[in-house]
């Protein structure tokens, strides 16, 4: 198998844009798990129906940026909304794990059901035209790597937030030891409603970007899902930079497979890497290390 | 306490305290229906009714590894597909569909032993990660090698049953009490296995796998053979799914399908064998009453399953069990 010049920049950019924007679902998760320890099964729903709202309202004829707004706000709302109304009833209950993965997994049949009756099949979010590079040889439009670039962007503002401000301290705290962190104060509820706010927002952030550079379905969400438990399973649970690590590692394998031996071994590649890593390191690339 | 609360209560206690006091009459009665079932409705219920037997067997491949085990695993519904496409592909190499119903189930348990050697060092989330790529990977197996699986077209499987047979009596009915018959064996079985040593070495290991270690249990032993014990008994269910159905093909045995095995279990209750049996009519019938609702019908499904999981996590069985207990 020979790999031209034009096709490995256009392996590799491709792999790197789609690995962002998995890896704000991804930390996401990884975020509502580490501070909650829930295996949240919905993450990726997040992300289909921000999308699918912004979706809508366009079609409404109120402007792209506007709608982006209000589907981010949905997103926070929404994730504030599960916590409140299905997680919070499960807190202090024996085999919380498996309760709150299959709570989850209903949530995301619902989801997707509901989106399927409003939406049918397949979306795009129109993207805003800021035209296009040539590079090496190829044209590219200029939306791909500004998704990638807004994706790094809210990386790095979640990882400021949660090393320098308070409440991403008491994020923390809380997911370090609940008791020690309520003792001083922290106000342990508020904490996980925001953490499933802001979660939800990560990953609707990466609806969005999705929804130009893709197209949307119903069943986007629980792709991504998957793909994100990959990640963070892979990139090791609790660790940030493990989690980014995994999500570039599984872009580039999705990109190449997708290009180099067709789209349907997608998904085969993934899950074949998963296994791969889990069966020699079941704890993860970098699990231990947070 | 409510007014309310109070009747209710009432009406409880002595709806029990009727059922223990005809313990023998009603149990009579229950198996004189389970028997003259094939007799009494049209044959899309019939079918139904099998099928829930199917189920009822499948949620022991929840309860055993989830209920008592502690372990995360989601791949039955692949467990399920690799005794159901061995047995298509046995009898196909020539094989006479008992014993070909037999070596699916070995081959699946051997299939779930080599994936449980390495898998079971991992738990939590892990392993569920695992078992769960194990499903997907299977499903994409079965897309991407068409001449060896039928691909999405799927497979035909051939009957059970000789031609001389289903002669005197239709297939359906020999299907029913097959499986009826099986159901109960499976119960029986796992009733006596799970209050046996193995199970409480299970429970133990479970609550506290320090102790467990401390008092002689090879943790890692048990959690191989209860992974392994899973994967037999989806390969059996499967083997028995193929020429029931008489049709195969790779949705049937995705994520989904592992969801509603594992609902079954948690439905009936992941400690209470018996209550598999109120797992498997609900996986079944619930969405088949919902079906004049079609288009909201999965919304229905899902919001049920939340309920479901708030409001009776002992599951069906575990219910009853409190209030026999009472």
């Amino acid at each position: 198998m020979v790999v031209s010049i034009e096709q490995l920049v256009f392996i590799v950019g491709n792999g790197l844009i789609f690995g962002s924007i998995l890896a704000l679902v991804a930390v996401g998760l990884s975020l509502i798990f580490g501070v909650l320890d829930v295996p949240n099964f919905a993450q990726g729903e997040f992300a289909s129906v921000t999308g699918f709202v912004i979706v809508g309202l366009v079609g409404l004829g109120i402007g792209l940026v506007p709608s982006i707004i209000a589907g981010i706000v949905f997103a926070f709302v929404a994730g504030v909304a599960v916590e409140r109304l299905v997680i919070s009833k499960f807190y202090g209950r024996d085999e919380f794990l498996l309760l709150t993965f299959f709570a989850t997994f209903g949530i995301t049949i619902i989801s997707e059901n509901v989106l399927r009756q409003m939406f049918g099949g397949f979306r795009q979010i129109p993207g805003p035209d800021i035209g296009s590079i040539v590079v090496a040889g190829t044209s590219v439009n200029l939306l791909r790597p500004a998704a990638g670039a807004i994706a790094v962007g809210m990386l790095i503002g979640l990882y400021i937030f949660t090393r320098y401000t308070y409440m991403g301290l008491a994020m923390r705290a809380v997911a370090d030891d609940r008791r020690g962190a309520e003792m001083i104060g922290v106000n342990y509820e508020r904490i996980y409603m925001l953490t499933f706010g802001i979660g939800a927002v990560l990953t609707g952030i990466s609806g969005v970007l999705y929804g130009m550079l893709f197209t949307l379905s119903p069943t986007s969400g629980v792709a991504l899902t998957a793909f994100a438990f990959t990640i963070v399973v892979v990139g090791g649970v609790g660790s940030f930079f493990g989690t980014i690590l995994a999500s570039l590692l599984i872009g580039l394998v999705d990109s190449f497979t997708a290009t180099m031996v067709g789209s349907r071994w997608r998904f085969f590649a993934i899950f074949a890497v998963l296994f791969i890593v889990l069966v020699l390191r079941p704890e993860g690339l970098r699990g231990g290390s947070t | 306490m409510s007014r309310f609360e109070m009747l209710e209560r009432m009406v409880d206690n002595r709806l029990f305290d009727t059922i223990k006091a005809h313990q023998t009459t009603i149990g009579a009665v229950v198996v004189a229906i389970a028997v003259l079932i094939p007799f009494l409705v049209p044959s899309a219920l019939l079918f139904d009714l099998t099928l829930v037997f199917i189920y009822g067997m499948l949620a022991f491949s929840a309860i055993l590894p989830i209920g008592y085990a502690g372990q995360l695993i989601l791949a039955q519904g692949a467990f399920f597909g690799v005794g159901a496409y061995s047995f298509v592909k046995l009898t196909e190499a020539g094989l006479p569909p008992v014993v070909a119903i037999l070596v699916a189930t070995v081959f699946t348990g051997v299939v779930a032993y080599l994936l449980g050697k390495p898998a079971t060092r991992a738990s939590g989330i892990y392993l569920g990660i695992i078992t769960l790529a194990f499903n997907e990977l299977f499903v994409n197996f079965l897309e991407l090698f068409p001449d060896f699986t039928g691909g999405s077209t799927g497979l035909s499987a051939p009957s059970l049953f000789p031609s001389v047979m289903t002669g005197m009596i239709p297939g359906d009915v020999l299907y029913y009490y097959l499986l009826l018959l099986v159901y109960i064996g499976t119960v029986v079985f796992f009733y006596r296995l799970l209050h046996s040593e193995f199970g409480w070495a299970l429970l133990t290991i479970k609550e506290d796998p320090v102790l467990a270690e401390s008092i002689g249990i090879d943790a890692q032993r048990y959690r191989l053979l209860s992974f392994t014990s899973a994967g037999l008994i989806c390969g059996l269910a499967g083997g028995l799914f193929a020429p029931f159905n008489g049709y195969l093909s790779p949705p049937m045995f995705d994520l989904h399908r592992t969801i509603d095995i594992i609902l079954a279990g948690v439905a009936g209750g992941l400690t209470t064998p018996i209550g598999s049996i109120f797992g498997g009519l609900i996986v079944v019938l619930v969405p088949e009453v919902l079906r004049f609702i079609a288009e909201i019908r999965l919304i229905i499904y899902g919001v049920l399953l939340i309920l479901l999981l708030m409001y009776l996590p002992e599951g069906i069985g575990g219910w009853l069990r409190e209030k026999w207990e009472q």
